[in-house]
């Protein structure tokens, strides 16, 4: 629900019940009012007509507005009452108020009957009252469509600012000001917050980059230390594979943590300079160079080079871009097993053969994401895959047609 | 063959000058920005290894000056920082060759030997073993003064046992040294294996003896 039309159901409820309230109070009001007026209009000509007898005029007769009877003795029912009198010509029962007297006159007692009818002042009290509500609910229409558009435009541009905003863009959050106090709150408490995780992301980001180079070093002095040890003789054969674990483990992270750096690197943009690079040419090289490889295993590398592809890019990140999807392939492939690589003007797809789908595709391209327990897998390739192709506005996209395993990336240039 | 060690790290440094101390070197170090300055103002050497990253200055700064005094000292880079701009400066400043942290022991003895063949040498005295000769300019091996076809990776391969004799190299130097961004795959398909398995063959096919020994759990050496 809308915050406006929650403020906007209590306003109609307040105003319901207030209008409701206003109508008794104001109907009681000119109620009282008028009765009172017709009253004293009653009163009036009552005394007329009792000096018109009393002058011995002949009593006035204009049934039922005034009606003169002679009575033997007095009666109790005298004074102010309403009562319902038939009207021949509507011919129905009508309200009328009425004053009657008993008047002793020249040794007579005269009943005098004065009646006015209420039906004028109730129309008169509909009628404003109507005219009341149908104001308060114009008044009430407009102030919907007023606030509805105008008070929360502001809000609407900040909801817009905020839904832009991205740490990786690295700029800070441009909000307009309101003259709404709310809003302009909530405008500084924006930007408050956005520059604090801005700068929170920085210092990660110079963490994550100064723990890395930093991590380098030690791990120079464990491997050359190991490489030292092992020159000794007087290294026995077991302790030879013990130091032969370490030694690997040293790699391994060596390796892992320099794939981090590279990640980090590429997400921080610090490969600045860009040129037109001929994909075409960069896979004959690396195939050329994995020749050795891909034989050693008995894998065919079958290359349909299209028209010469060229992406504006850093030629070394398309290198790392090419270099691990064609490992991704090779390391997935079973000997005898065909790779393709083919070009088109806009993309580039690799693909091996492979028994069924991977199950969650969504989560290749996750880092630390292995589809087996393969060895020296660091499960880092295809994120760094990915970190390229976001960083130059490429997309990349896994696919599985016709027993095939398909990585295709799409150069948006 | 007088060399200059110019490295922060304690560690990294003794070991880096053991390992060339065992090669028959005259080994030099320097841990900070002024002793590498002033090392390198007051004495000629065959070569500088040079960490960029040094306490109280940068060490393409030592290069610089070094350049200006002597200009015909080999100098290799050594660097954490794996970035493409202190490469380019550095060779463009007129260091030989870049080895970026961490690095395996025998690729940098490889590195080093390759350089003073190229500077000290001017040209290429033949690398010579026993009935093994390698012309590291033309890329030809003889065995028994016979020449031996090899493949560029067998080649690459031998000279690498060769430069780092009486070493053992784990199967990641060689990995390493022979695949570089690709060590990885080549690890995991045992290429390393079927080319030593392969050299070991054609050396022995010419009359040669299998200097080739296997360190268990760890790697190759060549007696």
């Amino acid at each position: 629900m809308k915050l406006l039309d929650k403020n906007n159901r209590i306003f109609i409820r307040f105003t319901a019940a207030l209008l409701l309230f206003g109508s008794v109070l104001f109907y009681i009001t000119v109620n009282y009012i008028t009765r009172s007026e017709i009253d004293e209009k009653l009163e009036v000509s009552q005394q007329r007509a009792i000096s018109f007898i009393q002058n011995g005029q002949p009593a006035p007769q204009f049934s039922p507005i005034v009606e003169v009877q002679i009575i033997s003795e007095k009666t109790t029912s005298t004074g102010y009452s309403d009562t319902m009198v038939y009207d021949p010509i509507e011919k129905e029962d009508e309200s009328y108020r009425q004053l009657i007297s008993e008047e002793n006159i020249n040794g007579k007692i005269y009943r005098i009957t004065n009646r006015t009818s209420l039906l004028e002042s109730e129309d008169l009290i509909l009628a404003i009252g109507g005219c009341t509500s149908a104001l308060a609910l114009l008044l009430f229409a407009w102030m919907y469509s007023r606030s509805s558009k105008r008070m929360w435009e502001p809000f609407q541009r900040h909801l817009d600012a905020l839904r832009q905003f991205s740490l990786a863009q690295n700029e800070p959050i441009t909000l307009a000001s309101s003259k709404i106090t709310e809003f302009e709150e909530l405008r500084t408490a924006l930007q408050q917050l956005t520059e604090k995780v801005r700068a929170d992301y920085r210092n990660l980001k110079e963490f994550t980059e100064n723990a890395s180079h930093e991590i380098q070093t030690p791990l120079a002095i464990i491997r050359s230390k190991i490489e030292y040890l092992i020159e000794n003789e007087a290294v026995s054969g077991e302790q030879m594979a013990t130091l032969g674990t370490v030694y690997e483990a040293a790699n391994r992270l060596s390796r892992l943590n320099q794939s981090l750096l590279l990640l980090t690197k590429i997400e921080n943009q610090q490969f600045g300079e860009r040129s037109p690079v001929s994909v075409n040419t960069i896979i004959r090289e690396q195939v050329e160079m994995l020749g050795e490889l891909t034989d050693s295993k008995n894998l065919q590398l079958r290359t349909e080079l299209a028209n010469d592809l060229k992406v504006n890019a850093n030629q070394a990140l398309v290198e790392i871009l090419v270099k691990n999807l064609l490992e991704n392939a090779i390391r997935y492939s079973q000997p005898n097993d065909a790779i393709f690589i083919k070009t088109a003007t806009e993309n580039i797809t690799f693909s091996n053969p492979g028994k069924a789908a991977i199950e969650q595709p969504d989560r290749l391209f996750g880092r630390f994401q292995k589809q087996n327990n393969n060895g020296t897998s660091l499960g880092l390739g295809l994120a760094i895959v990915k970190k390229i192709c976001e960083v130059n506005g490429w997309q990349v996209g896994y696919e599985y047609r016709e027993g095939r395993h398909e990585f295709t990336v799409i150069f948006s240039c | 063959m007088k060399i200059l060690i110019i490295e922060d790290e304690p560690a990294l440094r003794e070991t880096i000058a053991g390992y060339f101390l065992k090669e028959g070197f005259i080994c030099e170090a320097a841990e900070d920005f002024h002793v590498a300055l002033e090392k390198v103002t007051l004495y000629e050497y065959d070569l500088v290894v040079l960490d960029i990253s040094l306490p109280g200055g940068n060490g393409l700064e030592v290069l610089r000056q070094l350049k200006k005094i002597h200009p015909e000292t080999g100098v290799l880079i050594l660097s954490a920082k794996n970035s493409l701009d202190d490469k380019i400066m550095g060779l463009d400043l007129g260091a030989d060759d870049y080895l970026t942290k961490p690095f395996h022991l025998p690729e940098l003895n490889a590195r080093v030997k390759a350089l003073l063949r190229r500077r000290v040498f001017k040209g290429s005295p033949n690398v010579v073993f026993e009935e093994i000769e390698i012309d590291p300019m033309n890329n030809v091996m003889q065995v028994h003064a016979k020449p031996v076809e090899l493949t560029k990776k067998e080649y690459d391969l031998l000279l690498y046992f060769i430069t780092n004799k009486n070493r053992v190299l784990t199967k990641a130097a060689i990995a390493e040294h022979l695949w570089g961004d690709y060590m990885d795959l080549a690890d995991n398909f045992d290429l390393v294996y079927s080319h030593i398995k392969n050299l070991r063959k054609k050396i022995m096919q010419h009359g040669g003896n299998d200097y080739i020994k296997t360190v268990y759990g760890m790697g190759y050496k060549w007696v």
